[in-house]
């Protein structure tokens, strides 16, 4: 029997090829038409008594939301011209570049407080494509290449928060970046460090009466600090940095993004505080 | 040669140091010995902020993360009651005690966090200014909107409970305000409880705590909050059984 160069008998695969097309023009076609007997029944209970209702719940929607924004553009201005800089600023900075791109976000953001989800308007379904599934350690910076190539098929720009630990896991996707000339621009938050384990060694620090800086084993990445626009301009990746002046990202975003809108990756080193 | 870059060295240092004092006045050199002593103890302060490990959590300059810690800035807790909750804190904290922090030390951390400068108003940095205002910024396209029908009153002027009741606001100023001590249900933390506050004390002398609270309570009006808004907070609090 002939065998592909993944071992498997072609006759098989074959087999198996056809029944997925099958199955997914087949049951796909059947799941569609009841999706639409569902969105007609749904909206055939949607009297006008209801419908007012529902309308009557958007001012103070509107409010809440409103409200909820200044909290978070207040919360955002604090630390706003520190050093390293804050993740509002660099998130904020980053926004203003790409709000009139067409964009999409490849990245996590919990370690940058969601400022994204918080002060961005994500409007599209892919402008975010969440993050690891099962706590995946070094899961963002090879699933950002993946995304970005799919936004290149598509015409976008992908743009990825990358954390400086996450990348250290498999930074060799620098490389993959270049050759395969994926257009993604990598800003940087290096807050130098982990952190994971801090708290814990905090607490045993105390229970057991241990010295203060005991905190530090195993959870900073200093001493030397990596420079990561030296790495990744080892691999052929346009770089700059580290930025450590809050008032010198717009000049260096503008850059790194001409480069991304050329059709080639890019990375900013931002020094960035710890969340 | 190799002396002059020592200086120049020296000099380097030294100035850094001085800018890491975070102290803006140039007039230091003239300053009264008591302003003197202050900026020093901010310089250790911050040293220890770094070096106990407060700002992973609280970030350097004190701005708090939704991820990690709540902001210090602007600091509302006497320096009593900073050092006893660094002493036991409540939630995932770790606890610091006086062993590995000394009080000494712990004093020098508040006269660090205690100075940190107001942040800039959200309204004077303009990536930060569209959210403020009357109108969130994100308006969804007209088609989306849910429009009433024709023979309905028009709903968008309806008030719902939300923007007309007290209670309503209450409620949000209290959990922004008050919930970090006495808890989200008002079941105590750090602070004590107060359901049943009804039944201790008169509609008047809740309000007179507010705003005159006992020691270890921060005192919020009439900066940030007003008279009014305290009253919210208080009939908030005397609703909760």
């Amino acid at each position: 029997m002939a065998r592909n160069r993944g071992g498997l008998s072609t006759a098989s695969t074959s087999k198996v090829g056809d029944r997925t097309a099958w199955a997914t023009s087949r049951e796909s076609g059947r799941l569609w038409s009841a999706l639409d007997a569902a969105i007609v029944a749904a909206l055939a209970c949607v009297t006008p008594p209801r419908r007012q209702a529902i309308g009557a719940r958007e001012p103070a929607l509107r409010k809440a939301y409103g409200e909820l924004r200044q909290e978070d553009a207040d919360a955002a201005a604090k630390a706003w011209d520190a050093s390293p800089i804050s993740t509002a600023r660099m998130c904020m900075e980053l926004w203003d570049q790409i709000r009139d791109s067409d964009w999409g976000l490849v990245s996590s953001t919990s370690f940058v407080s969601s400022w994204p989800q918080r002060l961005w308007d994500i409007t599209k379904y892919h402008q975010f494509n969440g993050d690891a599934g099962g706590y995946g350690m070094g899961y963002g910076a090879p699933s950002a290449a993946g995304a970005a190539l799919a936004h290149r098929d598509a015409g976008r720009i992908a743009v990825a928060i990358q954390t400086d630990g996450d990348l250290m896991v498999l930074p060799g996707t620098l490389w993959t970046l270049a050759h395969h000339s994926i257009p993604l621009l990598m800003i940087m938050h290096n807050n130098r460090a982990w952190h994971q384990e801090t708290m814990h060694l905090q607490r045993m620090a105390s229970r057991r009466d241990r010295g203060a800086g005991r905190w530090k084993v195993g959870t900073v990445i200093d001493d030397p600090a990596i420079d990561f626009a030296t790495m990744a301009k080892s691999m052929g990746v346009w770089a700059e940095g580290p930025v450590s002046d809050a008032e010198l990202l717009k000049p260096a975003l503008q850059r790194a993004l001409a480069v991304v809108r050329s059709g080639k990756p890019a990375l900013l080193d931002v020094l960035t505080q710890p969340r | 040669m190799s002396k002059s870059i020592l200086l120049g060295a020296a000099l380097l240092f030294s100035s850094s140091a001085l800018l890491a004092l975070n102290t803006s006045s140039p007039g230091d050199a003239q300053a009264p010995p008591s302003q003197r002593a202050v900026g020093a103890d901010q310089a250790r302060g911050r040293a220890l902020f770094v070096a106990q490990g407060c700002f992973q959590c609280h970030g350097y300059d004190g701005q708090g993360s939704i991820m990690s810690g709540p902001a210090l800035t602007p600091l509302r807790r006497s320096q009593t009651a900073f050092q006893a909750y660094v002493r036991a804190p409540a939630g995932i904290m770790p606890i610091y005690s006086g062993k590995i922090l000394p009080d000494a030390d712990l004093a020098s951390i508040y006269s660090y966090v205690a100075a940190l400068p107001p942040p800039r108003a959200a309204s004077a940095i303009p990536l930060l200014a569209e959210f403020l205002g009357e109108r969130p910024r994100y308006a969804p396209a007209a088609s989306a909107k849910v429009v009433p029908s024709s023979a309905g009153p028009d709903t968008r002027t309806v008030k719902t409970s939300m923007s007309s009741d007290a209670h309503g606001e209450g409620a949000q100023l209290f959990a922004r305000n008050c919930a970090s001590c006495h808890g989200a249900q008002m079941q105590g933390g750090y602070g004590p409880k107060l359901r049943g506050e009804a039944a201790k004390r008169t509609p008047a002398e809740t309000l007179a705590l507010l705003l005159d609270p006992p020691a270890g309570m921060p005192k919020l009006s009439p900066d940030p909050l007003s008279r009014d808004q305290m009253q919210a907070i208080a009939s908030y609090v005397r609703s909760q059984e």
